[in-house]
């Protein structure tokens, strides 16, 4: 849920030294005897993981943690993962992510997952909302070797509508770009502000917008995904050669993440050869 | 200053009877317009504004700036690569699929004016539009700031006589958005050939969720 005090932000970060924080995390997955490990993980600052467990067998979830709550101008956020050969893994977040209202200086994230040769990993965040007159300049590089798996989602949600905020001020500048055998395979840069929320060749006045990938996909997948979706406004789906990306626009970030959830668990079987399998925090 | 010679050929290299079947795409406009987003001529003019100033020239007129380049110097390695740049900027299968469609559709007719460097592309997979229409220029001696405003022109024409059709609007109308659209030309062209390489790339969410559900419209007239 969006609902929130006004200034939530402000009251965990009003002691904040300047300037804004720089928090590293890596983590590495590899196969271990029977389940993925997490084998390596260093963090550098406000970012770190809970204890890794196993849902679903071999299958690594592991949650996400910004102590904070939120960034700020200044700020930076680095986030690197790798998923070894044959490596399986699922990373979440307990909390939408929070980009709290700047006064000029840019806010940073940057999160760059690689995913080796017969490996899976999903990265699945909640939400980021980015609070009216924010500044953010985010990046996504996924690195996919041949035969690796791959599914991950990006939900933006620009202001909070359920504090009746619009988003008249500020700006997300998105980066994604998939390599894949270290050759650009897709690349899309986003500029979200005043003007690109309000149009119609924007997000038309939603202030949750998503994108979804996976890869490999075919049309077997496309057409369940078609279907899914049917003729319900402000979804669509194509497929690139073998990555598949949904997008969703929707005036409730909670109905467009319902959406996605449900794209995943379509897609999980034949993408990952696994039944869905939901972080129960989602449940929360 | 262009030569007339040069003037010509560009006049050629962006009349709709070019025989690339550039009026069979309408670039994600049809599904915008079938699903109310685009329903006259004001929203029309925001929609290809939108798509001007946040694609176009953020994205396809600088990089058909660096294949002239690239096609100046004789440097194939870098026309290869920014083609493919280009084609992994592409957000869907149709806008890719017009991309190599057009772009081989080019190399067919410029192999059958004589240009033979355009052989090769004939069935590459990131022969795109900007590659072959750069080409072109280059070898007709079209100077690349007047190829970039015939860039510019020719995509803009072919979606508002798209907008002409779907709509619908009256011929009138159509004229005059090109009227209002094409002053903004000028700007537009400068920025984008000031923009640095790390700077290029420009997606247009509603386009691409457009252009994706263009995929699965019901009754279509276009390929995109």
């Amino acid at each position: 849920m969006l609902v929130e005090s006004m200034d939530a932000g402000f009251v965990n970060r009003q002691n904040t030294p300047v300037p804004g924080w720089e928090a590293t995390l890596e983590l590495g997955f590899e196969l271990g005897n029977d389940k993925t490990v997490l084998a390596h993980r260093r963090h550098h600052g406000p970012l770190t993981v809970q204890r890794p467990f196993y849902p679903e067998g071999g299958v690594c979830h592991l949650y996400l943690l910004h102590p904070p709550g939120g960034v700020v101008a200044g700020d930076s956020l680095t986030i690197t993962i790798t998923a070894a050969a044959n490596s399986a893994a699922l990373v979440t977040t307990p909390a939408a992510g929070k980009f709290y209202r700047s006064t000029g200086e840019l806010a940073r994230q940057s999160v760059t997952l690689s995913v080796a040769a017969g490996a899976a990993l999903e990265w699945l965040p909640q939400e980021t909302i980015i609070y009216e007159g924010a500044r953010v300049a985010s990046e996504l590089r996924v690195n996919l070797e041949t035969d690796a798996r791959f599914i991950g989602w990006e939900v933006l949600v620009l202001g909070r509508p359920a504090a009746n905020e619009g988003f008249t001020v500020g700006e997300a500048c998105m980066s994604w770009q998939i390599f894949r055998a270290d050759e650009l395979f897709y690349r899309e840069r986003l500029k979200l502000d005043a003007q690109a929320f309000a149009a119609r060749w924007g997000l038309n006045g939603h202030s949750a917008c998503g994108t979804m990938f996976a890869c490999p996909a075919s049309i077997v997948q496309l057409e369940a995904v078609q279907q899914l979706i049917g003729e319900t406004a402000g979804r669509g789906v194509t497929l690139i050669d073998d990555l598949l990306i949904c997008r969703a626009l929707d005036i409730r970030a909670d109905r467009l993440r319902g959406f996605f959830q449900q794209v995943w668990a379509a897609l999980r079987p034949d993408v990952l050869q696994r039944k869905a399998c939901e972080p129960r925090i989602w449940a929360t | 200053m262009i030569n007339d010679l040069a003037l010509l050929r560009l006049l050629q290299l962006i009349s709709p009877g070019l025989p690339i079947g550039m009026y069979s795409y309408s670039q994600g406009l049809e599904r915008a317009i079938d699903d109310g987003l685009v329903t006259n001529a004001d929203e029309v003019h925001e929609w290809l504004e939108g798509l001007l100033v946040h694609g176009m020239t953020q994205l396809d007129l600088p990089v058909m700036a660096r294949l002239f380049d690239a096609w100046t110097l004789a440097d194939n390695a870098a026309v290869v690569r920014w083609s493919k740049t280009l084609n992994a900027c592409r957000e869907t299968s149709e806008l890719r699929a017009e991309d190599r469609q057009t772009g081989q559709a080019l190399a067919r007719l410029l192999v059958a004016l004589e240009l033979d460097e355009a052989q090769v592309w004939l069935r590459k997979p990131e022969a795109t539009l900007a590659t072959l229409f750069s080409l072109a220029a280059v070898r007709w001696a079209i100077p690349k700031r007047e190829a970039a405003i015939g860039y510019l022109w020719s995509w803009l024409e072919n979606q508002v006589l798209c907008a002409v059709k779907l709509v619908p609007l009256g011929q009138v109308a159509g004229q005059r958005l090109l009227i209002a659209l094409a002053s903004s030309l000028p700007e537009q062209v400068n920025r984008a050939l000031l923009l640095a390489d790390d700077d290029i790339g420009g997606s247009v969410f509603g386009l691409a969720l457009a252009s994706s559900r263009h995929e699965t419209q019901y009754s279509r007239l276009f390929r995109s």
